[in-house]
């Protein structure tokens, strides 16, 4: 019982924590970030194992783990109100080559963000080339070049 | 200065390439901002002790008769280590009973104490450490003990038949 308990109480706070911090925080890893991943990891584990390190232990969280992620994409598929309150939504940045500053301060990107993915994704050079510019509820960039 | 077309424009929900919905991304911000200041907080108490080792968690009392202090920590957590200090003034020397109360024995588990005990017994409502005293002199014992369950705990701990301190903690799951 403790280990089930342990888990979800685990798997909500994070879940919480990291949709609190914003998409951009784990999405495009800096070698920092890559750090603090490690590092949060090895404080979640020390966590939900507690000082039982049985296999059954080790399965029980497991199966737990699993049991509330497909728990959660199943009533994702069913509820839609409820993937946008834990993945939340897409989010366009750029229209037509013209950037949405106010949106971008808000999301915490800036243009060199924008173009930093336009030159890696589809080798653009400025704003203007770009149609769409859209921050995915992953956090990435994804951008939509205007017709040459 | 006078809004832009695009400042009018900023909150307006597109449709393509994809669907919007800019109020409740905004509501999704105000919530991330109330978040931020949450995880603050929690860090702050964390500081000041309110997840115990810190200047809200250490306490001390003293039994009525004055002859027992414990200085204990107000706020502990499941399976982590207590430490507990116990200044004893025996009345004369020979031996000194210290006696724990079971709510205290059924919470922590003691790892150890420093010095130790001649013997322990139990005995009617809790345990009872005997410990020889050199004479006038006062007698302090460090006690390490583990957490091993949750909530709040009120417990005894007392000098023989005199009465007993009474601590009262908090644990942490």
């Amino acid at each position: 019982m403790d280990a089930v308990l342990r888990t979800v109480a685990v798997y909500g706070f994070l879940l919480v924590v990291l949709r609190i911090s914003g998409r951009r925080t784990l999405a495009q890893m800096t070698t920092f970030d890559f750090v603090l991943l490690l590092i949060i990891s090895e404080a979640t584990q020390q966590a939900l194992l507690g000082d039982d390190f049985s296999i059954t232990n080790a399965l029980v969280i497991i199966a737990t783990l699993l049991a509330i992620d497909v728990g959660l994409s199943l009533i994702k598929g069913r509820v839609p109100a409820s993937s946008k309150l834990i993945d939340g939504l897409p989010m366009i940045v750029v229209e037509n080559g013209a950037v949405l500053e106010e949106r971008l301060r808000h999301a915490r990107i800036d243009e060199s963000d924008i173009l930093e993915s336009a030159r890696e994704t589809q080798g653009l050079e400025s704003i203007d080339q770009i149609k769409f510019a859209v921050l995915e509820i992953t956090g990435s960039i994804t951008v939509i070049p205007k017709d040459r | 200065m006078p809004p832009t077309r695009q400042d009018n424009d900023t909150w307006r929900n597109r449709t393509h390439p994809i669907e919007e919905d800019m109020q409740f991304q905004r509501g999704t911000w105000r919530a991330e901002r109330i978040g931020w200041v949450v995880l603050w907080l929690i860090v702050l108490l964390a500081l000041l002790g309110l997840f115990s080792e810190g200047p809200l968690s250490m306490a001390s009392v003293e039994s009525p008769a004055g002859d027992l202090r414990i200085t204990y920590g107000r706020f502990e957590r499941n399976g982590a280590p207590a430490e507990l200090k116990l200044a004893v003034e025996p009345r004369r020397a020979g031996e000194v009973a210290i006696r724990i109360s079971a709510p205290v024995m059924e919470a922590f588990t003691i790892e150890s104490v420093t010095p130790k005990p001649r013997t322990e017994r139990g005995i009617a409502g809790g345990v009872e450490l005997l410990f020889p005293v050199a004479a006038g002199g006062p007698l302090t014992v460090h006690m390490t003990m583990r957490a091993r369950s949750v909530g709040v705990v009120t417990g005894e701990i007392g000098i023989g038949e005199n009465r007993p301190a009474r601590l009262s903690q908090f644990i942490y799951p």
